[in-house]
């Protein structure tokens, strides 16, 4: 499948500091990369960069295989961006800021009016398309934002946070706006959301410290936790410190944590669950529960390097 | 083109909220002018090179009011843009250049600085009087232009480099106050010391009022002047459009 985005070996710094080193990756065409990272590790630079707000110090990237430093004006056209701060322009009204902006994308008054209306129809916004942003609530003001990145329709389309802070209804309504997009259009969002990131992705990026630890399919991610289960002992009473302390030592058990009268850890083999169970005898352990690792034990596990 | 045609409508739409204060502005920044200025000072001194007092200032007072209002309406402009409403973020996204978003504020701030100029000449031309021949009154604007084409520049460049308010409100101040009673606009060059007079007369912005005067008074003017300061505008707005080509995407 032809690349829609490429980034080749780009590095950039704030103040001395690398908020991307040496980052290199693709994104096919049509497809959905979500990119998950804990704060600061460089998932809005990335956005950035796309979108135009912001220039790599070494490296390239490409959208469409254009160079968005060379030819920013045509990468710009293809691609929406939702940041994450939500930005509006205080002085026009939701509809305003809507047809100006699809103006500076060369629509027509009436093409942007019309793209307008049926983004605040599709989002449920339309009773707002009036008012200045100051008196739209924080998910509204988000729903617009969305609604300014896609007024032009574009054919890549570039999403921080999407739903940070939106209620579950909303979220749900901008999924199901970005649903329709899937397999049409690419969509490269990053989150810390990690339900969202295993519902809608068709490939995962973990980024830590500026650069992709792992990148996959969901499936391909999980079998990097060569059978990683995860356990819960739930104890009668809160057990001593000292069962916590020897299972840190026991270099088969991952990330114990004991939590009041929960233990929870991580193994890949039954035999060494069973060693466990064995010292929490004498603790009256209560239940056992086992689960599959899902992205987000993986994403701890692999930025705090314990996997 | 197409872009800045779409920010300059941008700028009228983001104005209505304001519109009354920007029209009682530009009406009553020339009246005040007069008023508190010009016929204070026209009884201390009635007449300046055989010309009465209230004659001759009004090329200073279609001077200051109209670079003011240049100078005012691109910081604002600009600050607005860099510092107020993120605007700068969503222009850079958009497919438009830096060049284009420069303009954009400059522009707006020239056509505001016309309009000024415009309600100034009516309005000194209904309170002495006295209306100027066509051939007069262009000569005469055409001393004016370069110095609202200079402002304009100097207002995008302050609004966009200086970041804290209070040091944009005080350089501002400076910069309008020196201008507007230290030129030579109100008070004429020679009453002031002789060598600050001096220096001066070596200025081409200061040589533009000293033109646009002494074309009132039917004397020659020299375009040299107009043409520096042109270029000078020109040479700001260029070296303004550099940085902030280096900086806006950094």
């Amino acid at each position: 499948m032809e690349a829609s985005i490429t980034f080749k070996k780009v590095a950039k710094k704030f103040n001395g500091q690398a908020a991307l080193a040496d980052l290199s990756f693709g994104v096919e065409r049509g497809t959905i990369l979500v990119i998950v990272g804990e704060n600061g590790a460089g998932k809005s630079t990335i956005l950035r960069l796309l979108a135009g707000q912001m220039e790599r110090d070494i490296g390239t990237v490409y959208i469409h295989g254009k160079d968005v430093s060379a030819r920013g004006f045509e990468t710009r056209s293809i691609a929406g961006f939702l940041p994450q701060e939500s930005e509006l322009d205080p002085d026009l009204t939701v509809l305003e800021n809507l047809i100006i902006y699809g103006q500076l994308h060369h629509l027509s008054v009436k093409t942007a009016r019309n793209h307008a209306y049926r983004w605040a129809v599709m989002l449920d916004f339309k009773d707002y398309l009036r008012d200045y942003p100051s008196v739209l609530s924080f998910g509204h003001t988000r729903r617009v934002c969305l609604a300014r990145a896609l007024v032009h329709d574009p054919e890549v389309v570039l999403l921080d946070e999407p739903t940070m802070g939106l209620d579950p209804a909303a979220r749900i309504s901008v999924w199901k706006t970005l649903d329709k997009f899937k397999g049409r259009k690419t969509i490269l969002f990053a989150t810390q959301n990690f339900f969202e990131a295993e519902r809608y992705a068709d490939r995962i990026a973990i980024l830590h410290n500026g650069n992709i630890k792992l990148d996959g399919t969901l499936d391909r991610l999980m079998e990097t936790t060569r059978g990683l289960t995860r356990f819960t002992i739930q104890f009668a009473e809160q057990p001593p410190r000292e069962l916590l302390v020897e299972l840190v030592g026991n270099p088969n058990i991952y990330r114990p944590n004991l939590q009041g009268r929960k233990l929870e850890f991580f193994a890949r083999e039954r035999h060494q669950l069973f060693a466990v169970i064995k010292q929490c005898l004498a603790f009256d352990p209560q239940t056992l529960d086992m689960s599959h690792t899902q992205l987000q034990d993986l994403f701890i596990g692999l930025t705090e390097g314990e996997l | 083109m197409n872009t800045i045609r779409v920010l300059l409508k941008r700028e009228i739409m983001a104005n209505r909220k304001v519109w009354l204060t920007i029209l009682l502005y530009v009406l009553l920044f020339p009246l005040v002018l007069f008023v508190l200025i010009g016929l204070p000072l026209y009884k201390i001194q009635p007449l300046v090179q055989n010309m009465a007092y209230l004659h001759w200032i009004v090329p200073g007072i279609w001077i200051i009011a109209s670079v003011s209002t240049a100078f005012l309406s691109a910081l604002v402009a600009a600050r607005k843009l860099r510092y107020e409403n993120r605007l700068l973020k969503i222009y850079l996204t958009a497919p438009i250049s830096v060049v284009s978003i420069i303009m954009s504020g400059w522009i707006w701030a020239l056509i505001l600085g016309l309009v000024q100029l415009t309600v100034a000449i009516t309005e000194t031309g209904l309170m002495v009087g006295e209306f100027y021949t066509f051939s007069k009154l262009g000569r005469m604007v055409a001393q004016v232009l370069p110095t609202i084409l200079f402002f304009s520049s100097l207002g995008s460049i302050l609004g966009t480099w200086v970041d804290k308010y209070f040091n944009q409100i005080v350089i501002s101040l400076g910069i309008l106050l020196f201008y507007s009673l230290g030129s030579g606009s109100f008070i004429p060059l020679n009453l002031y010391p002789r060598t600050y007079a001096t220096i001066l007369e070596g200025s081409p912005l200061i040589g533009d009022v000293h033109n646009t005067q002494n074309i009132l008074m039917n004397l020659s003017g020299s375009l040299m002047d107009g043409l520096i300061t042109v270029l000078m505008a020109l040479l700001l707005l260029v070296l303004h459009g550099l940085v902030c080509f280096k900086v806006f995407r950094r």
